[in-house]
């Protein structure tokens, strides 16, 4: 370590300690309350909660990922609120002369007019918190969001957000502020998930029954997460209802549901067990075509997660996820590929201040090309396992500390291909090893009542490890020579000093001012010139050749909520720079290529824009409209004689207006309005004969433009009635009685007014005519209509 | 076919040929003219041409290429021997008496209205075909009434312990062979290679032949950037072996050995 970086961190260090102690040392005697926050109804926990102390304005706390909250304060009465957007307000009366333990159920009550009154005062959760970038998606806020084939999908709904773009038609991969679709780190119950999409991207693998919540960090990222340079997905799975059984299902157009939870052990223990398939396969029978009927197509999840409380302060949790996706046709050709993860998490109470969370992952991706045809066949995987450690420490009210570390040990296999007839040989690409760890404290501290702030440090380092042979190249990419290197022996490794900043200045309950700065390192690198989604994809690691990438982001930020925060409206601009970003030699091939590391070349890119929001959250009419302004370019010596040029992800507009109305109780109405500037792709700009073949002339590479996309979605849920009439037997009266079977038909119609916006462009000989040339366009999806039951009980 | 099986089965088609395809027309950025060359040197006498010719605009469709009458075309061997290669048709040269020789590497020279262009490649050691075989084609798509189509397998032995490089072109009086195909001895070396051609389908008559091409890697490298930037996934120019400004195209002396072959029905 250089001199100049161990001052830096002693200073640091010592700031750290200063801002926390300072507080600490001139306080009088204290006391916590604690516990534990969860729904009455299926016992779910509730991330969020806001718990307020009514004598101490502006101070108060936030239960974490868990359900748990800590809040310190100097002995005394209180009245503790806590409250959560569509539930109803609790208030809590205590004498914090001792240490409390508050363990709350807070019910659903949306028609509760009480409790409007009440909540209306304590929302503005995005006004006071230091987070900014971040959006959090309840999955039940979101269902009736029309989407392509009627399958609601999480990942399609956060490409109607600022700043996150859709990789492209019906595509599940995203870009994040200018980010390509490989800097995002989808987790899902805290194990990455390294392909998030079935059917070649057009859908998510997250099935919307099994998920809880997600919150989508583009900027300020929190200390914790790092490994990606863009953004990070938290996915939540359902822990399951610990109340009663209940099942959920879903019978699709394309797919159907089935979700089975409830309690192992009453208000302790709960499992829940979700599947789903999709059935395109189904109908083959019905067609005469040969190949049809030997088609294989199709894909299933299943997500298994099973919790037990031992005691108030030890919780065990075990989760899993499997899915594949199957495509060929019998005998011939076959191909599939999934993601398999499992999480094994153990929160754990020191004491009321201090919560522990361990965890053990496990994270698989693979996929297998079968050409029985010609006798041959393809693998290639990406596996990881990792032992993760937090700690919260719910410190004082003024300071919430949380510190902890991580270490991965991946292994890539970029490809195998395996042939039994004589013609192609078998060859194997080695297996790359990489221990990837990290080490992160980051306090949440509020200064004044106006002031606060979220700092954070995170080290992270990445050793790429032997055995296997390792290329050196030239400059144009040729392999100069080769070194052995055996099993576990260090081949490179690199430190990162990632800084994370956040600031909050609130300048009254509706507005507030945001800034952040983070710095990443992201050491895994996705091989893809694709938009994104194509699972033949393979990951390399950071190595002897491939340096880390970097990117440092500013954000400034506004927000603002209106009537009685009915309305909130933000506005932030964002600069990033990258450094070693990935681009590709002119005819690289990134497939099963031993030596691909010498199609790579690297340079610097940058990102920048606005993004403006407005939502309105509550009343029969809620959506929101949010819109993107930006650029983003690279720089690389090699490519366009060493000028800045757009990034393929580069868009200059991006619009999203997400509207729903209730036209009843029971029928919703919503739809989805989507523009975009079309990608940056290379173009021919004129042809020429070689060989007496016609072939493509280029310029620049990204200097064309895909055509602008816009495309108009509707959909509308019809809920069952949800109650009957009965006489009471008392009162002989009718009296509504609340049924226990809830269903919805969900009809919705994708691209209604039937553009055929450009998926792909062919620039080619035409058959008939070989010397004359032709462009032909492909659009994926033109109107598509689908109808959806959901049901429950 | 009762309703409900026609609804299911519309609906069905519906999500499968929901995506379309459809000739457009597309304004395209327009550069300026290219030149083109075409250089190749074989190992036998008077086996050898240029061709000199310019690009045009993507969407123009009209007329033919422009070919470029009056250059000055010279190779050079290292050793020290000049040709001078005359123009014998439009935009085409060829020298009668250069031969490449095996080992010597050749320097070609070409001035166009003043601007030059230079280009390096040496002559590989002939590795021969040793001989050809066919086998039916296994489409699962194809149709009932479509003909037989054939595979052609190429049959040679990689020298060991020496990098071979090849480019593979097959051809009849009927049908060419789409793109480019080339090889690299990475995998296969010293190998009784087998090596199938799937980039040309013959039908039962015709007569194949096929050149198997000693190339070095300079051109390996050309012809493989080549083939992947036309419909690959990093299009572009390829990086080539010429030199000068606005060129594109190459320059290689290849060993050849070719064979042919009737295909039979099997």
């Amino acid at each position: 370590m250089s001199p100049t970086f161990e001052n830096s961190m002693k200073k640091f260090f010592q700031l750290l300690f200063f801002l926390l102690f300072s507080t600490y040392i001139f306080s009088q005697e204290k006391f916590t309350l604690s516990g534990t926050i969860k729904d009455n109804t299926d016992g779910e926990d509730l991330i969020g909660v806001t718990i307020f102390v009514k004598e101490l304005p502006g101070v108060g706390t936030v239960t974490n990922l868990y359900g748990f909250y800590s809040i310190t304060l100097p002995k005394g009465e209180y009245t503790f609120q806590y409250s959560y957007v569509g539930y109803k307000t609790i208030k809590f009366k205590a004498n914090l002369n001792q240490n409390i333990k508050n363990n709350i159920e807070l019910s659903s009550g949306s028609t509760d007019l009480e409790v409007v009154e009440i909540t209306g005062e304590k929302e503005g959760e995005n006004i006071r918190s230091n987070e900014m970038s971040v959006e959090k998606i309840n999955i039940k806020d979101i269902s009736s969001i029309p989407v392509l084939f009627g399958e609601n999908d999480i990942l399609k709904v956060i490409q109607l957000l600022p700043g996150v773009k859709s990789a492209g038609e019906g595509n599940s991969g995203f870009f994040v502020r200018g980010g390509s679709s490989d800097q995002n780190l989808i987790l899902l119950d805290g194990a990455p998930v390294y392909n998030a999409s079935h059917l070649l991207g057009f859908f998510s693998v997250f099935n919307p029954d099994a998920i809880k919540d997600l919150s989508l960090y583009k900027g300020g990222i929190p200390a914790e997460h790092g490994g990606r340079l863009s953004s990070v997905v938290d996915i939540k799975m359902k822990e399951g209802n610990s109340k009663k059984y209940a099942v959920i299902g879903g019978i699709g157009t394309l797919s159907s549901r089935l979700t089975i939870e409830g309690p192992i052990v009453k208000d302790k223990s709960s499992f829940i067990v979700s599947g789903r398939r999709m059935y395109l396969d189904a109908f083959k029978g019905l067609s005469s075509n040969e190949s049809i009927k030997n088609a294989i197509l199709y894909f299933y999840d299943l997500n298994m997660k099973a919790n037990y409380q031992f005691n108030d302060k030890n919780r065990l949790f075990v989760s899993g996820y499997f899915g594949r996706d199957n495509f060929g046709i019998a005998d011939r050709f076959g191909f599939n590929y999934g993601n398999a993860t499992a999480t094994l998490r153990w929160n754990h109470l020191y004491n009321d201040k201090v919560f522990s969370n361990t965890s053990f992952m496990f994270s698989n991706y693979d996929y297998e090309i079968n050409i029985e045809a010609a006798g041959f066949s393809i693998n290639s995987r990406i596996q990881d396992f990792t032992l993760k450690q937090d700690l919260d420490f719910f410190w004082n009210e003024n300071n919430k500390l949380k510190f902890g570390g991580s270490v991965v040990h991946h292994t890539f296999d970029p490809g195998k291909i395996s042939s039994t007839g004589e013609a192609i040989g078998n060859t194997e690409i080695e297996n790359r090893y990489g221990i990837e760890s990290g080490l992160y404290v980051s306090n949440e501290q509020k200064f004044t009542d106006k002031w606060s702030a979220t700092y954070g440090l995170r080290y992270s380092n990445f050793t790429q490890i032997g055995p296997g042979e390792f290329y050196n190249y030239n400059n144009k990419g040729q392999v100069t020579d080769t070194i052995k290197y055996t099993e576990n022996n260090a081949v490179k490794s690199y430190n990162g000093i990632e800084p994370r900043l956040a600031l909050n200045y609130v300048f009254n309950n509706s507005t507030s001012v945001k800034s952040s700065y983070n710095r990443m390192y992201q050491y895994l690198h996705l091989l893809s010139n694709s938009s994104g989604g194509n699972p033949t994809n393979s990951w390399l690691p950071t190595s002897n050749n491939i340096k880390p990438e970097i990117a440092d982001q500013v954000v400034l930020g506004f927000f603002k909520n209106f009537k009685d925060n009915t309305y909130e409206f933000s506005i932030e601009t964002y600069y990033k720079a990258m450094q070693n970003t990935i681009d590709y030699r002119t005819g690289a091939e990134i497939t099963l290529n031993p030596t691909v590391e010498g199609e790579l070349l690297y340079g610097k890119g940058r990102a920048y824009g606005v993004e403006f929001y407005l939502k309105r959250k509550k009343g029969l009419f809620t959506g929101w409209i949010s819109y993107t302004f930006a650029r983003t370019e690279v720089q690389f010596d090699n490519i366009n004689r060493g000028n800045w040029y757009p990034a393929k992800q580069d868009r200059t507009h991006d619009l999203s207006v997400v509207l729903m109305y209730n036209l009843t109780e029971r029928l919703k109405f919503s739809s989805t309005f989507v523009f975009y500037t079309g990608n940056a792709v290379t173009f021919p700009t004129g042809k020429y004969i070689l060989d007496g073949q016609i072939i493509n002339l280029y310029s620049d590479r990204n200097g064309s433009r895909f055509p602008n996309y816009h495309r108009l979605d509707v959909g509308l849920t019809l809920d069952g009635k949800n109650y009957k009439m009965v006489t009471n037997s008392t009162t002989g009266e009718k009296e509504k009685k609340d049924k226990k079977f809830h269903s919805s038909w969900n009809f919705s119609i994708y691209n209604v007014y039937n553009r055929e916006n450009a998926y792909s462009f062919s620039f080619a000989p035409k058959e008939d005519d070989p010397i004359q040339t032709e462009i032909t366009q492909t659009s994926l999806f033109k109107i598509v209509p689908a109808i959806t039951y959901n049901f429950n009980f | 076919m009762n309703t409900t099986k026609i609804l299911v089965l519309i609906s069905v088609l519906f999500l499968i040929f929901t995506s379309c395809e459809k000739v457009v027309d597309l304004n395209l950025d327009e550069a300026p003219q290219a030149l083109v060359i075409e250089a190749v040197l074989f190992d036998s006498i008077g086996d050898n041409y240029v061709i000199i010719s310019k690009s045009k605009p993507f969407n123009e469709n009209i007329g033919s290429f422009e070919t470029i009458s009056g250059a000055s075309v010279v190779i050079v061997d290292n050793v020290g021997n000049s040709y001078v290669l005359n123009e014998v048709a439009d935009g085409i040269y060829n020298n009668l008496s250069l031969k490449g020789i095996t080992g010597r590497t050749y320097t070609l020279s070409v001035n166009v209205d003043g601007k030059s262009v230079t280009a390096q490649s040496t002559m590989q050691p002939r590795v021969n075909l040793d001989s050809l075989s066919h086998e039916k084609q296994d489409n699962p798509f194809s149709g009932a009434d479509e003909p037989d189509s054939y595979r052609i397998f190429n049959h040679f032995y990689d020298t060991p312990n020496f990098s071979n490089y090849y480019r593979i072109k097959a051809y009849s009086r009927r049908v060419q062979q789409k793109g480019v195909l080339v090889l690299s001895d990475d995998l296969i070396d010293g190998d009784n290679v087998v090596f199938p051609n799937f980039q040309i389908e013959f039908e039962e008559g015709d007569t194949a032949i096929v050149q198997l091409l000693s190339i070095d890697e300079e051109n390996f490298r050309y012809f493989h950037a080549l083939s992947s930037s036309q419909e690959g996934e990093v299009p572009g120019n390829p990086e080539t072996n010429l030199e000068g400004e606005n060129v594109v195209g190459y320059f290689g002396a290849y060993a050849k050995s070719q064979k042919s072959i009737v295909i039979t029905p099997l």
